[in-house]
């Protein structure tokens, strides 16, 4: 983000062009369009001891990516549930910050022996937010209208194996599947398994939910505020008031870190947490994130088709160079994290040798050199993509850097699979999914990954489970589908006094409910 | 006069209506829709397609336009396809404050760029009228952000003086809050401004100095100081007043480094998001907002010009 205002300098000539003016105007406007966001991520927790806690304290967090709207049934992106997860919207399930999934809304839950049907009791005494008494209903109609027909539920995918919802008494729901699902569980604790009031209006602007904290208020382009439910069934939340104030620009939320104008506040640059180091008034806190840096090919287009060309890029780019330049990150070999029950260490497939690269790139006839575009989001900084053009530039590789707009990127890249090579941060837990799917942007059609998955998700235990998904993952990286460059960390930096926040992907889940502010 | 005045309206309504359709189609050149960025990376073609449908933005072009101008016309500016928000109630929410930090700085500069600029102009030749006319060089030419970054470490960050960033949630329902957090992008803003409006008033009293008016008047015997007052500076005000005038249009949404440097919830912040998400409607407003205001500052440098200059009231 570094624009200067536009200086005109018109001076004396002035008295034509009422209509120049007014392009002008325009084009100003455009051309500020032109530059994005920062980049963005966030998060972690940590444990301060002694003092006193102050139940009335108001904690302020720090973020980078404001949501575009607070509607959880309809809009994408990972900066609603951020905020409203676990905090005002809760469901049947609820996943902590370790990973583990817990029964919230429902008391308790049993699968039948054929894993199709779970049948879910729902907590006693559980209210919404306006004082109304959370039933059966308000879940079935929240879980059915994400599998709809005419749903625009984007995460409505999570729910592929759902097939119906219903509730033989006010206290009971059964949910039926159309086939097994591994996951089914995991997703239930995300963004689709989000219980809302039924017929609630005006979702995109307020929230009415469960959850330890009430919505206050939203001010566009700055904040949102959530009270404490004094009427909460659970544990009370710590804090009176969780304001989440939006920073894009690295250095400001730094220093509003350091003025103690938040409380704790992600930090996306690394070389600012040296000041931070040994003082005692803060703390540093590192947690793990799904942030899947992916350096995606078109393997449905030539020369990326070409599978040893593949295997070149993926040679020639020196990862552990990349993680000492980006400042952060820990090395994945595939598309799984290592907080997966499935995670394989596959860092020894492609490994970096750029000898070789150059071997493969020369047998597959590019001897004397190829031209390839890299489109990448201007969301992401640009250090990433930068290194990857110095690294391949050594094998022979000379790549162009197509830096675009978000929108851009869906519509070329995404929609339009127009594109060589592609690099984004895939946020999404457990999406391994994407590389069985028929028409993804990767252009992988591969059977085998296909019924490897199915196989996976369907498993009957959790051992063949993770079988598959081992093999799926070691799948597409032998085949070199994609390249995993890094795997984000989460670093925040809190001030001393305040303890209890998350620490692991807060950029998709920031559960401020055991925050607690000592005085 | 009164004629001028109609002729000035219809010229402004005119250039309206073919800003709005510049700014429209415009607008649909930009790749990336909004109904794609609704949906994001997981839901699937069909699931953009219904949303698309719904958003009416599967309309033809023509027909979206003409329901636009239609609602604008009837002082409707449209919601935000994002989150259904009025788009008027936001750019309202907005100008409470991008206004007064446009403004603030505006005047800032002229207090102290304008006496600064007369100064290194009619004392060109010293070692005063050197230095100010290099400070005014220095402070065209340093970046705002820097500035804008410095003050914080300093005055914020060190000496704990003033909010490193922010404004107030509740807005100016407590001014005094909402004025301290104002201070230091002002500040900013007014240091480019103000080197700017320096160098213009420079020349502008440098051209005035060399006029024959102004050797007449001299010869009358008027000092060199009240001739420039009396004679030269309604001469020397016109170029001036055009630069204000056009500067403080520009940083309407020009601001924006600002805003995003001390992260105030401006116009130009929200206008970038917009953009980002494709949210066309919204942005459509926006610039619509700001190009009536650069029309109506036109109008009033006019104006202005009229009134300092008699030449201009003759001519019609």
């Amino acid at each position: 983000m570094k624009v200067r205002p536009p200086t005109l300098r018109l001076g004396a000539r002035r008295r034509r062009g009422r209509l120049a003016l007014t392009a002008v105007a325009a084009a100003a406007g455009l051309v500020l369009a032109a530059c994005g966001g920062d980049a963005a991520s966030d998060d972690p927790a940590g444990a301060v001891g002694g003092g006193t806690a102050d139940p009335n304290a108001t904690v302020v967090v720090g973020l980078v990516l404001e949501p575009s709207t607070l509607d959880i049934t309809t809009g994408s992106g990972v900066a609603i549930a951020q905020v409203l997860l676990n905090n005002v919207y809760q469901g049947l399930l609820e996943r902590d910050d370790e990973g583990n999934i817990t029964p919230k809304l429902a008391s308790e839950y049993k699968l039948s022996d054929d894993g199709l049907t779970y049948t879910f009791t729902l907590r006693d005494g559980v209210t919404f937010h306006d004082g109304t008494p959370l039933t059966a209903s308000d879940v079935v109609a929240s879980l059915s209208k994400v599998i709809a027909p005419g749903s625009t539920n984007p995460n409505a995918g999570d729910f592929a194996s759902l097939e119906s919802v219903t509730s033989p008494d006010p206290k009971t729901v059964v949910l039926k599947l159309k086939s097994r699902d591994a996951n089914f569980t995991f997703w239930l604790t995300g963004p689709a398994g989000a219980v809302l009031k039924d017929g609630a209006t005006d979702l995109a602007e307020t929230a009415v939910g469960t959850g330890p904290f009430t919505f206050d208020s939203w001010k566009h382009g700055d904040s949102i505020t959530l009270v404490r439910n004094d009427s909460y069934w659970g544990d009370q939340a710590g804090v009176a008031e969780v304001v989440f104030r939006y920073i894009t620009d690295v250095n400001a939320q730094n220093n509003a870190v350091k003025t103690g104008q938040v409380d704790i506040g992600a930090i996306l640059d690394s070389d600012l947490l040296d000041a931070y180091e040994g003082d005692p008034n803060f703390t540093i806190v590192k947690g793990s994130t799904t942030d899947k840096f992916t350096l995606g090919f078109n393997n449905a287009k030539a020369p990326l088709s070409d599978e040893r060309v593949r295997h070149a890029i993926r040679q020639g780019i020196d990862k552990d160079g990349l993680l000492k330049t980006f400042g952060q990150g820990i090395r994945i070999g595939s598309d799984v994290p290592p907080l997966d029950p499935w995670y394989e260490d596959l860092t020894s497939i492609d490994k970096y040798n750029p000898e070789n690269a150059k071997k493969l790139l020369a047998d597959a006839g590019f001897a004397s050199g190829l031209d390839l575009t890299l489109t990448v989001p201007n969301i992401y900084p640009s250090t990433i993509s930068e290194y990857i053009v110095s690294q391949l530039e050594e094998i022979g590789v000379n790549v162009t850097i197509r830096s675009v707009e978000f929108p851009t990127w869906l519509t070329d890249v995404f929609t339009n699979h127009d594109y060589d090579l592609s690099l984004v941060d895939h946020a999404e837990p457990r999406d391994l999914g994407n590389y069985a799917k028929t028409n993804y942007y990767w252009g992988y059609n591969d059977p085998e990954a296909q019924r490897l998955y199915q196989a996976a998700v369907t498993a009957t235990t959790d051992a063949e489970r993770d079988t598959n998904f081992k093999a799926l993952a070691r799948l597409v990286s032998e085949k070199a589908v994609s390249d995993w460059l890094l795997l984000g960390e989460s670093i925040q930096v809190a001030r001393t006094g305040i303890s209890g926040y998350p620490e692991n992907n807060t950029s998709s889940r920031f559960d401020a409910s055991k925050i607690v502010v000592t005085l | 006069m009164a004629l001028i005045l109609l002729r000035r309206f219809g010229l402004l309504a005119l250039s309206l209506l073919v800003a709005s359709v510049l700014v429209f189609l415009l607008l649909r050149l930009l790749p990336g829709d909004v109904a794609q960025v609704i949906a994001g990376t997981r839901a699937t073609p069909e699931q953009v397609e219904r949303i698309r449908h719904e958003l009416g933005v599967d309309r033809p072009l023509a027909e979206q336009y003409l329901s636009w101008l239609g609602g604008v016309l009837r002082g409707d500016f449209g919601t935000s396809a994002l989150n259904g928000v009025s788009v008027s109630g936001q750019l309202g929410e907005k100008l409470t404050v991008t206004l007064p930090l446009v403004a603030g700085a505006s005047l800032l500069a002229v207090l102290v760029g304008v006496p600064l600029g007369i100064l290194a102009g009619s004392r060109h030749r010293s070692p005063a009228g050197h230095a100010l006319s290099v400070a005014g060089q220095l402070g065209i030419a340093v970046p705002s952000f820097w500035v804008g970054l410095m003050l914080t470490t300093l005055v914020a960050v060190q000496w704990r003086l003033l909010p490193a960033g922010g404004f107030p949630r509740d807005g100016w329902a407590d001014p005094a809050a909402a004025v301290r957090s104002l201070v230091l992008p002002v500040v900013t803003l007014a240091l480019l401004q103000g080197a700017v409006l320096l160098r213009f008033a420079r020349s502008a009293t440098l051209e005035v100095l060399h006029a024959d008016y102004i050797r007449t008047a001299r010869a009358k015997g008027l000092t060199e100081g009240r001739a420039l007052l009396r004679h030269g500076a309604r001469n020397a005000a016109l170029p001036v007043l055009s630069v204000l005038g056009l500067e403080f249009a520009s940083l309407l949404l020009g601001a924006v480094v600002i805003e995003n440097v001390f992260t105030l919830p401006g116009l130009g912040q929200m206008l970038i998001a917009d953009v980002g998400n494709r949210d066309l409607v919204k942005v459509q407003g926006t610039v619509l907002l700001v190009t009536v205001a650069v029309l109506v500052i036109g109008f009033l440098v006019d104006l202005g010009h009229r009134l300092l200059d008699p030449r201009l009231r003759e001519a019609r």
